[in-house]
């Protein structure tokens, strides 16, 4: 094998995907020819398939696609895990330089793949997400996914999660560093955030095959629920702080009007009309404030502890110097 | 060197001849004791004096020639296990050069015994690297073409090479990174040396990349392979074969996997000019029918607490 040249995997998560893995490795290979026959440093390296306990023929297709195609590599889960474990498990058994993430109903069609790392070497990116011009046939689905990502990415202040989809073209470093680190709890695309903040999204026609079937998704509202609170508890929540800044601000009053009372008591007692009310109020504000600033100083130390025992690097080296191979080869792709 | 016999009522029919008693050797020897009844001798064996080890290998191959002819009736059967290893990946060619002498003389060895001994079976078993001769090449299958770069890994082809050409049965068997057990005064791997360093708060010097893949194969399993290559002579489809995992593995899961395990951060400075940076992993489709490459995971807690508790995690081990 050429040392200078530039491996692509992909990463596919099998739950019930057995009507659609022989047409996807048939588009796969069809890439992979047509790098080949492009005679560019790119090469289709591996097609690995993610058995998250299978609950179809899945497992049978597969065998027989290995038997058929010597890059098509299949890893089988012990039980059933989830789609984001499963893709996380495909990437640590991937050793491309880049790593595309794809679902198995081919809603992800393998032809925008190309178009996805050249987005990646043009701009200098890690990661390209497939921004989906129209995704599933669901309104409701639809709607709710996005406003979900919006109010999330408001509330902990990231706003590249706006652009998180399972269609990704990674690059491989930074995949495989997530990935170890990423905790059973963790949402993937947050971890990868952790290490860079080199992310895009471009825009493609993706079509949802099974709704458009009506053939049942692999993952339900329940897992889709799953994933939401999944990506919730990886990111540092922002209230937090805004708890802090409230506590201190009613501590800081609460010390300034006592300061007050305290000079009207002393100087003009005539003025305050009615006793007790004040001080009781005063009490309340200081201590109220005292302690939601320490519960906010207990938060963060907690906040910092998770995040350091779920792996957050203080630091990730990249190299980045292969992107140059493929820069002018692949120009620009229209992902149409 | 380590010299096993098979024991029993008859006369011996299995003799096993390890050349070399370190990560693999010993755990190789272990592996047979547990498959089968062999009695142990250690063989005093010189590395550093050519007239020494000369004398030391004609008074083997006279015992091994005296076990044959004791047990002419029986089918007997010598392996010759060459695990030795004193060069090491980062060897030069005065220590490659030393090491293929070594080699050649066992080689030699075996063919005479061969010669003279028409009716027994004589096997040479050669450990070789598959991490060496495929350096820098990714998903390696059967029609990866060896590419060596350094002097270890052209010791390891000519090695391959003077085997082929010998008049004896032969079996090599290529292995990908190897970590195992950590036993005092022997090379343990990186990821031993990783863990040990950790316990001791001591920096590791990686001449990689925290990104740069790896494939790492536990020394017991390819002891387990090898004892049954040995004692049961299982069939194996291609010649030579390859012992990986399959799966590859950065440095940075390393690291993180070692944590976890030993319960705090280990510390790693990497060279700015790398020059084992390049990734090598293998295709799972290479490896063969009955190789069982076991979990890293599990296997770093299995080192970790074998370590703690035999307290070797004390003492000072080689790279």
């Amino acid at each position: 094998m050429n040392a200078e040249k530039v491996y692509l995997s992909t990463v596919t998560p099998v739950f019930r995907g057995a009507a659609y893995l022989r047409q996807l490795v048939a588009e796969l290979e069809t890439v992979r020819a047509g790098l080949a026959q492009r005679d560019i440093p790119l090469e289709l390296l591996e097609a690995i398939f993610v058995s998250d306990g299978a609950s179809d023929d899945s497992d049978e297709v597969l065998a027989e696609l290995t038997a058929k195609y010597s890059w098509v590599r299949v890893v089988h889960l012990s039980r059933n895990f989830g789609q984001h474990p499963a893709t996380i498990g495909g990437i640590l058994h991937s050793s491309g330089d880049w790593v595309a993430t794809l679902d198995e109903d081919l809603q992800h069609h393998p032809r925008f793949l190309i178009p996805l790392l050249a987005r990646a070497v043009a701009g200098n990116e890690d990661v390209v997400y497939a921004s989906a011009i129209k995704v599933h046939r669901s309104w409701f689905r639809n709607s709710s996914s996005r406003l979900y990502k919006a109010l999330i990415s408001r509330l902990v202040g990231n706003p590249q999660i706006r652009k998180f989809n399972s269609f990704r073209m990674l690059r491989g470093s930074i995949a495989r560093a997530a990935a170890a680190v990423a905790a059973p709890d963790s949402y993937f695309d947050v971890v990868l955030c952790w290490f860079t903040n080199r992310l895009d999204a471009l825009p493609l026609p993706l079509v949802d095959i099974r709704s458009q079937t009506r053939a049942p998704s692999s993952y339900d509202l329940s897992s889709l629920l799953r994933h939401a609170r999944r990506m919730l508890i990886s990111s540092q929540i922002k209230p937090l702080r805004l708890g802090a800044l409230v506590g201190t601000l009613a501590l800081a009053t609460s010390i300034v009007l006592s300061v007050v009372t305290l000079v009207l008591k002393l100087l003009y007692p005539e003025r305050i009309e009615v006793r007790g009310w004040t001080s009781l109020m005063l009490v309340s504000a200081f201590f109220g404030g005292l302690i939601s600033v320490l519960v906010v100083i207990i938060l963060e130390y907690m906040s910092t502890l998770l995040t350091q025992a779920q792996g957050k690097p203080t630091f990730f080296v990249v190299d980045r110097s292969k992107d140059r191979l493929l820069h002018d080869l692949l120009g620009q792709q229209d992902p149409g | 060197m380590i010299l096993l016999t098979e024991a029993g009522v008859g006369q011996p029919a299995k003799t096993i001849a390890i050349f070399g008693a370190g990560l693999i050797g010993e755990a190789t020897a272990r592996a047979l004791g547990r498959h089968a009844a062999l009695c142990r001798d250690i063989f005093p064996l010189d590395w550093s004096n050519a007239e020494r080890q000369e004398r030391q290998l004609a008074a083997l191959e006279s015992k091994l020639t005296e076990a044959l002819v004791e047990a002419a009736n029986a089918s007997p059967c010598v392996d010759l296990l060459w695990s030795a290893g004193r060069a090491g990946f980062g060897a030069g060619l005065g220590e490659t050069t030393h090491e293929l002498a070594s080699f050649q003389a066992v080689l030699a060895l075996a063919v005479r015994l061969a010669a003279n001994s028409p009716g027994a079976r004589i096997i040479f078993h050669l450990i070789s690297s598959a991490g060496g001769l495929f350096e820098g090449q990714r998903q390696v299958d059967c029609r990866a073409v060896a590419a060596p770069r350094r002097p270890y890994s052209l010791l390891k082809q000519r090695q391959e090479e003077l085997l082929a050409a010998a008049p004896i049965a032969s079996r090599v068997y290529r292995l990908s990174s190897v970590y195992g057990f950590v036993r005092p005064g022997q090379r343990i791997g990186l990821i031993s040396i990783l863990l040990l360093n950790g316990l001791r708060h001591r920096v590791t010097h990686i001449n990689g990349r925290m990104s740069t893949l790896r494939d790492f194969v536990f020394a017991e399993d390819i002891a387990d392979f090898l004892a049954r290559a040995i004692l049961v002579d299982i069939a194996l489809a291609a010649h030579p074969v390859i012992l990986a995992h399959g799966k590859p593995t950065s440095i940075w899961e390393i690291q993180r996997l070692i944590e976890s395990v030993i319960g705090r951060r280990i510390y790693l400075s990497y060279s700015l000019m790398p020059e084992n940076s390049e990734d090598s992993t293998f295709s799972p489709a290479v490896l063969p029918s009955g190789w069982r490459p076991s979990d890293l995971a599990s296997n770093i807690r299995r080192i970790y607490h074998e370590a703690l508790r035999s307290g070797a995690a004390f003492s000072q081990p080689q790279r």
